[in-house]
């Protein structure tokens, strides 16, 4: 199946750490609820930008999710505490998870 | 996450001070620069400077934060304090558990200088660049166990920056090889900034009021990212102490007008990261970018940011699109060079002056409003082509003036 998303890498001064993942429509609704269900340490959070509603899920010493900044867009921020493999262990978790819930909403 | 720390507060014109301290934001990017520039001539010696000028305002803030303890506060609760200022500032994680009165053994598994520099060049360094967190640490021990602020020397063991796993950095109690005695914060324009230009959609309170809402304490790992940069809330003074240094001992040398230069070319790389990387970020699109309508808009919106960094009011005074006139009301330049030296010859907002220039070059030169890739391409459209905006420092506090103008035409 075709991903649901498009991943780029932010080239800024958070450079390599900081990828973006473009849906098409919006991001999936049960995504904190699955993050912190999937990750032990996880933790969640908000904060209102402007008029815009900011939710962020923190997996400490591993990354950090957010959305709410931007229509239809999911920042992933990788932490330097993880290792090289633990990053691509994170990334391919989170894409995995997105995957599963896009599946789920477009089934439903 | 309840982090021991001192006690802080807004003050006017923008200020903000930690400990008394006076911080202000820095991305990694300027901090890289920042220090390349000033290590660019062995003979100077500034890596003593800057680890001296670290543990003078760390030491400051130290001793005033200590103040509102109860009796001091206890070996834990200074422990505390010092520990979690290093994380809550965005300068990393740092272990002072290895570390007694007699000196020990520091480790940093993450260092805003280390790790987020490497992140900079993307590749090892050749010397450890951890240079401020040295200076840091050799305070904070000597705060947490009761000694003289001069007692450590430090040494940088390993240096993330150097593709160490984590940083360490050894202190002996054999006295620093370069002490800088601090400084009272007295200097503060009587002037009144009066309100924002008024010609523009753009809302500064509201954008104020919005950006006061958002968290920029250090995470888990003592770090900040934040508008698509790592930032640091950082000592206003340790940035005066580096570079006035710097400019004093290139003076020594014959090269004063050059050193200036230099700081100048530095505050550019800090207006295309930090003020590029805000103007491209999501918190930009979120908050400000609706309320612009023009590219006058867009120079107003970063004045309003900017006026949020801690770096003193900025108000324009004149805007068309050849020239801009900004007045700085305790710009932490002038204010720095007032504290520590008293009233100079010759302005010192260098870093603002680049900071103004670098807007208007980033907004009518190089339409940062395309969201383009900030790589060196876009550098160089940017800040080395023919006919971009310069700078001139017509009027400075730190000369006596009640505020600093810059003039940024082309």
């Amino acid at each position: 199946m075709r991903q649901p998303f498009q991943v780029e890498v932010d080239e800024g001064c958070q450079r390599g750490l900081h990828l973006r993942f473009h849906f098409a429509d919006r991001v999936p609704d049960e995504l904190c609820e699955t993050v912190l269900a999937r990750f032990d340490d996880a933790f969640a959070g908000w904060e209102a930008l402007g008029a815009r509603t900011v939710r962020r899920v923190i997996v400490p010493f591993r990354f950090e999710l957010r959305w709410g900044h931007a229509d239809a867009e999911l920042s992933l921020i990788l932490r330097f505490s993880a290792t090289p493999e633990e990053r691509v262990l994170d990334q391919r978790s989170v894409e995995q998870l997105v995957t599963q819930l896009c599946t789920c909403e477009l089934a439903a | 996450m309840t982090r021991a720390l001192a006690p802080a507060a807004p003050r006017d014109h923008g200020r903000f001070l930690y400990g008394g301290e006076p911080l202000v934001f820095h991305c990694n990017f300027y901090n890289y620069w920042l220090q390349k520039t000033l290590l660019l001539d062995p003979e100077l010696q500034m890596e003593e400077v800057i680890q001296a000028a670290a543990s003078e305002a760390a030491g400051q803030m130290f001793r005033r934060a200590a103040a509102a303890l109860p009796g001091g506060g206890t070996t834990s609760d200074r422990l505390a304090l010092a520990v979690d200022s290093f994380a809550e500032l965005g300068f990393g994680t740092v272990d002072l558990s290895g570390v007694s009165a007699e000196g020990g053994t520091v480790t940093l598994p993450v260092s805003h200088y280390g790790q987020c520099f490497r992140q900079v060049v993307d590749s090892d360094f050749a010397t450890p660049q951890s240079l401020f967190d040295a200076g840091f640490v050799s305070a904070a021990a000597a705060f947490v166990h009761g000694v003289p602020r001069h007692t450590f020397q430090a040494t940088i063991e390993a240096c993330a920056s150097m593709g160490a796993p984590s940083g360490r950095i050894r202190l002996d109690a054999t006295g620093a090889a370069l002490t800088f005695d601090g400084y009272a914060h007295e200097a503060h324009s009587a002037g009144d900034p009066g309100a924002p230009f008024a010609d523009t959609s753009v809302d500064e309170a509201a954008i104020l009021g919005a950006l006061g809402t958002l968290d920029f304490s250090g995470n888990e790992e003592g770090l900040i990212p934040r508008f698509g940069v790592m930032l640091t809330r950082h000592f206003a003074s340790f940035y005066n102490r580096v570079s006035f240094e710097f400019l004093r001992r290139m003076d020594k040398t014959g090269l004063l007008d050059a050193a200036e230069m230099l700081l100048v070319d530095t505050g550019y790389r800090c207006a295309f990261h930090t003020f590029g990387g805000i103007m491209t970020s999501a918190e930009w699109d979120a908050v400000i970018r609706p309320q612009c309508k023009t590219r006058a808009d867009w120079v107003h919106g970063m004045v309003a940011t900017v006026n949020a960094l801690g770096w003193g009011v900025w108000r324009v005074s004149e805007l068309s699109e050849d020239r801009v006139v900004v007045r700085i009301y305790d710009d932490y330049e002038s204010c720095g060079q007032l504290d520590m030296y008293g009233r100079s010859e010759r302005p010192v907002s260098h870093l603002a002056a680049a900071a103004v220039a670098g807007t208007m070059n980033l907004i009518y030169a190089a339409d940062i409003h395309e969201k383009p890739t900030l790589d060196l391409d876009f550098y160089a459209r940017a800040f080395e082509q023919d006919g971009l905006f310069e700078p001139e420092q017509t009027r400075s506090m730190a000369m006596g003036h009640e505020y600093t103008e810059i003039v940024a035409s082309r």
